[in-house]
Parts: structure tokens; C-alpha cells; sequence
């Protein structure tokens, strides 16, 4: 069975051609970075108006580079929420556009389950496991023990995961989109150099708290800092992701104990973050569980992660109808 | 020719379907709740009474602005889907050209206009001529009283930006001002329809990947950029 999916949540415009859930033909991803680097965050409105431009030629695309046509496609799936309003309305009022003309079933699917469920497009990997979701929008600790099974453990109270690391770029005046920049200075720096604080580390419960790590390193450097010495900067970006990266791991390894899990997915943008997977692994050594990161291209937002999610549901006819509309916020375990 | 048109850009909404110059059927819609949910329900209906099926269309129409953002938004990533579904062609019209189609025959300019909020209107100046409402001049979002204070003779005002503001337009232009009668606010899919059909016939209408929404007024995070 051939999907194509379609991905518009955030500044991302992707579709995918996905076969029977776990097989990717093909995976487009416009990223609207540029568009956003200017005015230092995604802007919603601009989100919105590229995605209305792009989304015809992805789609067209991602058929072409699976080497498929639309009349071999048998349905849809789309992200319905949670994510920018106007944004998710581009992508699902062509998925439901597509699926009315075609006559073929379409699917609303959960972004965060495109995520967390991404390492089944690379490999076998077995229920239940343990999902630390880990992007610019979304931290959550969830429990998974199958597709549509899932239950939220934990998750973020203040900013997302990369969101903190974002700010925390402008803020050393690395520039936006900043987070894959402090990645690459923290591994020249000296992670002891500055003791950022540990926010909710010894607290019980597996609830995330950014916001605190992030006024530290605006105490630390001062409102409108100079160019800082590139040492310096390299110490403090060491310092920053050593923090993030504790918190991290140590409250998602403590959710995994509690619960019983042996095996643990890390998904999201920021999964793509060097030191978080070098911790990870070094800590998966030990032996007492296992690791699963997909891979780059499946990390970041993009449509072929919703394939997996949108196969099993299409299956059980769990078909959305045309007066589906977008959902800004949704809970996972209520999709 | 067999055309499915779709306007979305304002509040109230349509969907209509032509077969050359004959009007087969319009769902019009000004019900206050969120197009997505019943614009291709309302397309399946109007399809489903004329017998017809996606396949069945020679091409689309739509309202490419101005007007609402999300609005549309909705419209085109809906019409481009269908495109994309069918193989067939999109021809963009103006929503303000649309509103002109109000007033057939007008004999004096007629000036169309939508509300942009912030105390601002969408406008265009259109000319009847060959049967058609024809643009004085490339549209623009201004001020009303910057508007108005270029127009020197009789003028015809259609849209909801006209009842939004009639008194002011009234105490400028006094009896140079006319206005339709109430409840012909909104821009109309079947008139959408027969603009489109126009481009159609001009061999002008486009892929889905080649048509765009006129916005005409930028973004508030351009704007504050300037």
C-alpha cells in the first residue's frame, strides 16, 4: 500500500511517498529557514503563505523522485495538529482536496507520532518503548506500547528543548535558527567552564523546565554582550549543552527505569544533536537498555514519518472525514 | 467547458459550477464557521446534484485576493489539490473584480471595496466595458479618506468595506455616491466563475504550482521590518 503524506506544522513544507508503513520512496522537505532567519523565530503568516506556494511542488516532487503517480498512490495521510493554525490548514485542505478527487481514504495524523514512530522506517524495533520527543516545539517523556498506544509521562512546563537552545543562540548572538550552531562550538569548549543550573533534576515526576537554563546564560553574559571571545563562547555553548544534555538524558533514563523500559527512541529536530547522541550512547553502553535515533533526514520535520502512523490507521479505517479541521494543540494520548 | 470555482476570501463563502456561460449550481455559505469544514462538502454536494465527478472538469477557479489571509489560503490549497488531483488548469481572479460583477452594465465607475480592518480598505476602480468589469487601475489597501480623496466624479461602491463605510463615504462624495442595494455585500463563486472562465478562454489559466494568493497587503512582521 503506497501513501503519500503531506507536512505543513511548522516552517517545513514536505511530502513523502510511504509503502506499507515502513519503506520510504521518497521524502521532500522545502525548509523555509531563510524566510524565518530574519525576524529570529518562524514567523506564522510567512509560514503559512510558503507553504501555500510550495506545497503543489513538493507533492509533485516526492511523487516523481518515487517514481509513482497519483493514481498509484491508495490514500493520504496528513498532519492535522498539534502546530501553527494556518500552517496545518494549507497541508490538510490539499490532503482532503486530493483525497476527494481521487476517491482514496485520507488519514489525520498526530505530528508527535510521525516522530517518535520515525525508527520503524529504518528497522525492526519492538513495543513498548520509551519516546523522549525532543524538538524547537514539543519535549515530552511518552510511553509507548504500540501505535495509538501511547501514554504521556512527562513534558517540557515552560520552552521546548530546542526552543532553550535557540534562545540561548540569539542570546551569544549566534543567529536563528542557533541550535546545530552551539552543538558544533560546544564540542571546542570546556562543558565544566560555567555551572548552569539543572532545572527539575532532582525533582520527582518526569516534567522538563528550560526557561531557567536559559536566564542563567543571560546572567552569565549580560543583556547586550560584546562579541565574546571565541574560547569564551566555545566554554559557555560546552557549558549550556552539558546542562541540556544531563537534564535530558537523566530524567529520560530515570522514566525508562520507572517504567519498566529497556528500550528507549529519541525523535525530533533535536535528536539531531551531537552531544545528546553521544550521551545517550555512551550511557546505552552500559547495557541496561537500548538507543534508537533516526536518522538526520528523519529527525527534523518531515512528511515520510507520518507514513507509519497513517498505514496502521488506514488499515483499521480510522479515515478522516471532509470537514476535518486542524488542531493547534492536541494531546498525544487523546489522538 | 465545465469550470468549479471556489471563494473563500471573505467571511461569506461560495462554490459554484459553470458549463461555458450557463450557472449549474452555487452553494453559498455565510454561516461563521471555519471554510475547511464545509468547503469541500459543500464541492462534493454540488458536484454529486449535477452528476459529475472530479474527473468530469475541464479546470478550476478561485478567488486569489485580496481578503482574508487564511481565507484564501483555504481556498487555494483546497483548488490546488483538486488541480493536482485532476491534471486540469487554475485560473485566479480578483476578488474585488468579483464584487464589481454586482453591478452589470454600471454607468459609472465602480469601486470596489473590502474591509482590510485596521482602518484600512482593499480597493479596485473598475469600468464596464464589453461586458465585463474592467480595472482603472492596479488594486491597492489604503485608507478610506485617501481613497475617496481621489475620486473627483459619480462613483458605484460594492463590497462590505462600502457598508463598513458608507457614512464616511457619503459625508465626502455626498451625491456623487451610490451604493447597491443591501445584501449584496459578499462576492459571489458564479460571478468568480465567469471571470475565470474568461481567463480560461484567453488560454491564461495555469498549473497548481504557478498560482498564487494576491495578499496585496504584506505581512505585520514585513511591515514592521520597514
Amino acid at each position: 500500500m503506497l501513501i503519500l503524506c503531506i507536512e505543513s506544522s511548522c516552517d517545513e513544507t514536505a511530502a513523502a511517498v510511504v509503502r506499507d508503513g515502513r519503506q520510504v520512496l521518497s521524502n521532500v522537505v522545502a525548509s523555509q529557514v531563510d524566510v524565518h532567519a530574519r525576524y529570529g523565530g518562524v514567523v506564522p503568516e510567512l509560514a503559512s503563505r510558503k507553504h501555500v506556494e510550495a506545497l503543489p511542488v513538493v507533492i509533485e516532487q516526492a511523487l516523481a523522485e518515487a517514481g509513482v503517480t497519483l493514481a498509484g498512490i491508495d490514500g493520504f495521510g496528513v498532519t492535522r495538529g498539534p502546530g501553527l493554525l494556518g500552517a496545518l490548514l494549507t497541508g490538510l485542505s490539499t490532503a482532503k482536496a486530493l483525497a476527494w478527487a481521487t476517491g482514496k481514504p485520507l488519514v489525520a495524523v498526530h505530528h508527535m507520532e510521525g516522530h517518535i514512530l520515525a525508527p520503524l522506517l529504518e528497522g525492526e524495533l519492538d513495543f513498548p518503548f520509551l519516546a523522549l520527543a525532543v524538538s524547537g516545539g514539543h519535549t515530552h517523556l511518552y510511553r509507548v506500547d504500540g501505535i495509538g498506544r501511547y501514554r504521556i509521562l512527562g513534558q517540557t512546563l515552560d520552552d521546548a528543548a530546542g526552543e532553550a537552545y535557540d534562545k540561548v543562540a540569539k542570546l551569544l548572538g549566534l543567529g536563528y535558527p542557533g541550535g546545530a550552531v552551539i552543538d558544533r562550538l560546544a564540542g571546542e569548549g570546556n562543558p565544566k567552564a560555567v555551572a548552569f543550573p539543572r532545572p527539575m533534576l532532582h525533582k520527582g515526576g518526569f516534567d522538563f523546565s528550560f526557561s531557567g537554563i536559559k536566564t542563567a546564560v543571560l546572567q552569565e553574559v549580560g543583556p547586550a554582550p560584546d562579541p565574546l571571545p571565541a574560547a569564551r563562547l566555545n566554554d559557555l555553548c560546552a557549558s549550556f549543552q552539558a546542562a541540556m544534555v544531563e537534564v535530558l538524558t537523566v530524567k529520560t533514563l530515570r522514566a525508562a527505569e520507572a517504567e519498566g523500559l529497556t528500550r528507549i527512541v529519541v525523535a525530533g529536530g533535536v535528536a539531531c544533536n551531537r552531544g545528546l547522541r553521544k550521551r545517550f550512547s555512551e550511557l546505552a553502553a552500559t547495557g541496561r537498555f537500548t538507543v534508537h535515533f533516526p536518522s538526520p533526514s528523519l529527525c527534523g520535520d518531515n512528511a515520510a514519518m507520518l507514513g507509519v502512523p497513517a498505514d496502521h490507521y488506514l488499515r483499521l479505517g480510522r479515515v478522516a472525514g471532509l470537514d476535518t479541521e486542524p488542531l493547534a494543540t492536541w494531546a498525544l494520548d487523546q489522538c | 467547458m465545465k469550470l468549479l470555482t471556489v471563494q473563500t476570501a471573505t467571511p461569506a463563502g461560495s462554490v459554484a459550477l459553470i458549463d461555458g456561460n450557463r450557472l449549474l449550481g452555487e452553494l453559498f455559505l455565510d454561516v461563521r464557521r471555519p471554510h475547511g469544514e464545509w468547503l469541500l462538502r459543500a464541492v462534493d454536494q454540488l458536484l454529486g446534484e449535477a452528476g459529475l465527478t472530479a474527473a468530469d472538469l475541464d479546470g478550476f477557479g478561485v478567488t486569489l485576493g485580496p481578503g482574508s489571509f487564511t481565507g484564501l489560503r483555504v481556498g487555494l490549497a483546497t483548488v490546488k489539490g483538486l488541480a493536482l488531483a485532476t491534471g486540469k488548469p487554475v485560473a485566479g481572479v480578483s476578488t474585488l473584480q468579483t464584487l464589481a460583477m454586482h453591478a452589470p452594465q454600471a454607468a459609472m465607475p465602480v469601486c470596489a471595496l473590502l474591509d482590510a480592518r485596521k482602518k484600512e480598505v482593499y480597493a479596485g476602480i473598475f469600468t464596464w466595458q464589453e461586458g465585463r468589469p474592467r480595472p482603472l487601475g492596479p488594486e491597492r489597501v489604503l485608507p478610506p479618506e485617501r481613497l475617496l480623496d481621489e475620486l473627483a466624479g459619480p462613483t458605484l461602491f460594492v463590497g462590505d468595506g462600502a457598508s463598513a463605510y458608507r457614512t464616511l463615504i457619503v459625508r465626502r462624495l455626498e451625491g456623487r455616491a451610490h451604493f447597491l442595494p443591501a445584501g449584496l455585500d459578499a462576492p459571489r463563486a458564479a460571478h468568480a466563475a465567469l471571470l475565470a472562465a474568461e481567463v480560461f478562454a484567453a488560454g491564461e489559466a495555469r498549473p497548481a504550482t504557478e498560482v498564487n494568493p494576491v495578499y496585496i497587503r504584506p505581512s505585520e512582521a514585513e511591515l514592521n521590518q520597514r
